[in-house]
């Protein structure tokens, strides 16, 4: 456990680090991201440029951290909108029980059903490539995890005595959520989004790689890789920083995910006796 | 069925059920019922306290949730203070709820971690809407002292109590609103001997203070002789006697009273009493025994007990059985002794 604390701390300040400048990109660019330098073509990393240049003689870092922004706002807010979905459905799913909870576990059966890729691949194709439709996908498919979750919890919840005891107080359905329910459910809840904002830039990622994401010029971290494949032997940092930093953020938001879910295991241990 | 009419009953229960189905396969088709409880009658009166006794799995618990509408009822009625608690809607039965309350088994379960001692002890009042905060967190300072714990507690996290602290943060939850009547299922079971004996004090205490009536379910007899003054005993899902405590350790007349008497350990090596074992085990309540339930390990049963299920009657004044065996005539032999 000590040894995996600065670990934790480590991808805790990473994290933070990443979403800062991604935040401040525009600010801390040193270049355009998107304009063509054609004096500094494939420029191996160096002083002026230390992530090197593109084979248009765009500045990597640049583009690495605007793609940031998109990558990384786009795992937050579609995770916090399929959570919020995926709450609400497993919640009353897991509360009131009979055909409602039948409708809810099919539609969240048929979801978990399609390997997640692939129906991404299917859902987006749909669509207008772009921000949006990366944003619809990623949440009609992240809902059902967190419904899965929740249901699970309110199910084992909603028999217990101090629910019980609610209700007698005469507490409604709204009450013994807010009250109850969900301040249980937080600490799983919390691990499962850190560690489904990972899957959620890793798809879109994968999904920008087969150019069904953000379309160029704009850069995004798995387009930075698909466009920088084609050059990987003449200019690998095209390929290599932009991967580097997509694995980067997924193996810290894990740990943190993972180091998260072993406190709360620990202190929720201790409160239980 | 009424079993004293003197004075005006808090709570009468008749001929109350609850089932549960059991579904199996794709379509969830019913293929059967556990009949957890199956047709009680019973009431009480205020200040008074009614024990039910019953093995695990008899259904005890149950009732005591049907009763406060914590489920739903299969058939029968549950009238308190006249209203009809299953005909009230949402709101007619939030205003009831006040007067009805519950205290549960387990001190550990029953207490949200995530909340403060206060805001447990405040909830009712909260959720009623009662008073502003100033005056929510007096009042529970007030009942943490009634319950025998120190009011500066308000502000601590259950999981730095132990389990009879516990359980007095459970009993001060049940009081917040002033209700006249409470459910104690099991308040007793899961806590060690001698403090056991403490909150059944409190409990007795606030009975006198509060003009509380209990309904006392537990399956430790000498628990419930103490607090009673009523006991009913249950058989998979039925009332197979009732009378007050006093003639029922005295004359006990159904023979499975009669058995669980004979169970309580006397500290007495001498006494040379009699102990009835009872063969075999509990039956399913999926399927109940023809006739009497209790034939099947009954030392008296005779035939006639696997045909019929006895009438839960009057047989003595005040002393209800369901038992053939019984004859209605202990009537006259009872009153000459």
């Amino acid at each position: 456990m000590k040894r995996i604390s600065w670990i934790y701390r480590i991808s805790c300040t990473m994290l933070l680090l990443m979403t800062v400048v991604s935040l401040a990109a525009p600010l801390l660019a040193p270049y355009d991201p998107l304009i063509p330098d054609l004096d500094a073509v494939k420029e191996p990393p160096s002083l002026r440029h230390f992530m090197g240049t593109d084979d248009r003689g765009r500045d990597v870092f640049s583009r690495v951290i605007i793609g940031g922004q998109f990558s990384i706002s786009l795992g937050i807010f579609s995770t916090a909108c399929a959570l919020l979905i995926g709450i609400v459905m497993g919640f009353f799913s897991g509360y009131f029980g009979g055909w409602i909870d039948s409708m809810v576990g099919l539609l969240i059966n048929i979801t978990l059903a399609f390997p997640a890729l692939l129906l991404a691949i299917a859902l987006s194709s749909a669509m207008r490539p772009g921000y949006v439709s990366i944003f619809i996908t990623l949440v009609s498919i992240g809902w059902a995890g967190f419904a899965r979750l929740m249901r699970g919890e309110t199910m084992k919840l909603r028999s217990s005595p101090h629910v019980e005891a609610a209700r007698v107080l005469g507490a409604d359905v709204w009450y013994i959520f807010y009250r109850h329910i969900l301040p249980l459910c937080s600490g799983i809840l919390i691990t499962a989004v850190t560690l489904r904002i990972g899957v959620a830039i890793l798809m879109e990622s994968s999904l920008s790689f087969l150019g069904l994401g953000v379309q160029p010029p704009l850069p995004t971290w798995g387009g930075m890789v698909s466009q920088g494949r084609d050059f990987f032997r003449s200019a690998p940092w095209m390929t290599l920083f932009p991967g580097a930093v997509i694995t980067l953020t997924i193996l810290a938001l894990n740990i943190v995910g993972e180091g998260y879910r072993n406190k709360y295991a620990q202190k929720s241990v201790s409160k239980v006796k | 069925m009424s079993h004293n009419n003197a004075q005006q009953n808090l709570l009468e229960v008749e001929h109350l059920k609850k089932f549960f189905p059991i579904k199996k396969g794709f379509f969830s088709k019913i293929h059967g019922h556990v009949r957890a409880v199956d047709d009680i009658s019973f009431t009480l009166q205020k200040k008074k306290t009614l024990g039910l006794v019953g093995e695990s799995g008899c259904g005890k618990t149950t009732a005591g949730r049907t009763i406060l509408r914590l489920l739903e009822r299969t058939s029968g009625e549950v009238t308190f203070e006249g209203k009809k608690v299953f005909d009230l809607s949402f709101n007619e039965l939030k205003k009831l709820r006040k007067e009805m309350q519950i205290i549960f088994q387990d001190p550990y379960s029953s207490l949200n971690p995530r909340m403060t001692v206060g805001s447990i002890i405040e909830e009712g009042l909260l959720i009623h809407n009662m008073g502003n905060q100033k005056q929510r967190s007096n009042r529970a300072r007030e009942l943490l002292e009634i319950a025998g714990l120190s009011a500066d507690y308000y502000n601590r996290y259950p999981h730095e109590f132990s389990g009879g602290q516990r359980q007095r943060i459970g009993v001060a939850r049940a009081l917040a609103l002033n209700p006249k009547f409470i459910v104690c299922d099991e308040a007793v079971s899961a806590l060690d001997v001698s403090v056991q004996a403490q909150i059944i004090n409190l409990l007795k205490q606030l009975q006198e203070d509060f003009e509380l009536a209990y309904l006392f379910i537990s399956h430790d007899l000498s628990v419930v002789r103490h607090m009673s003054d009523f006991i009913a005993v249950m058989y998979l899902g039925k009332i197979v006697e009732y009378a007050p405590t006093e003639q029922l350790f005295k004359h006990p007349l159904h023979p499975y009273t009669k058995a669980l008497l004979s169970a309580i350990p006397v500290p007495d090596p001498s006494s040379g009493k009699k102990r009835i074992i009872l063969a075999g085990d509990i039956p399913s309540p999926v399927h109940p025994p023809s006739g009497c339930y209790f034939h099947p390990r009954c030392p008296m049963a005779i035939e006639e007990c696997s045909k019929v299920y006895p009438d839960y009657e009057e047989k003595q004044h005040g002393h209800f059985c369901a038992c053939l065996r019984v004859p209605a005539t202990l009537m006259e032999s009872n009153n000459e002794s």
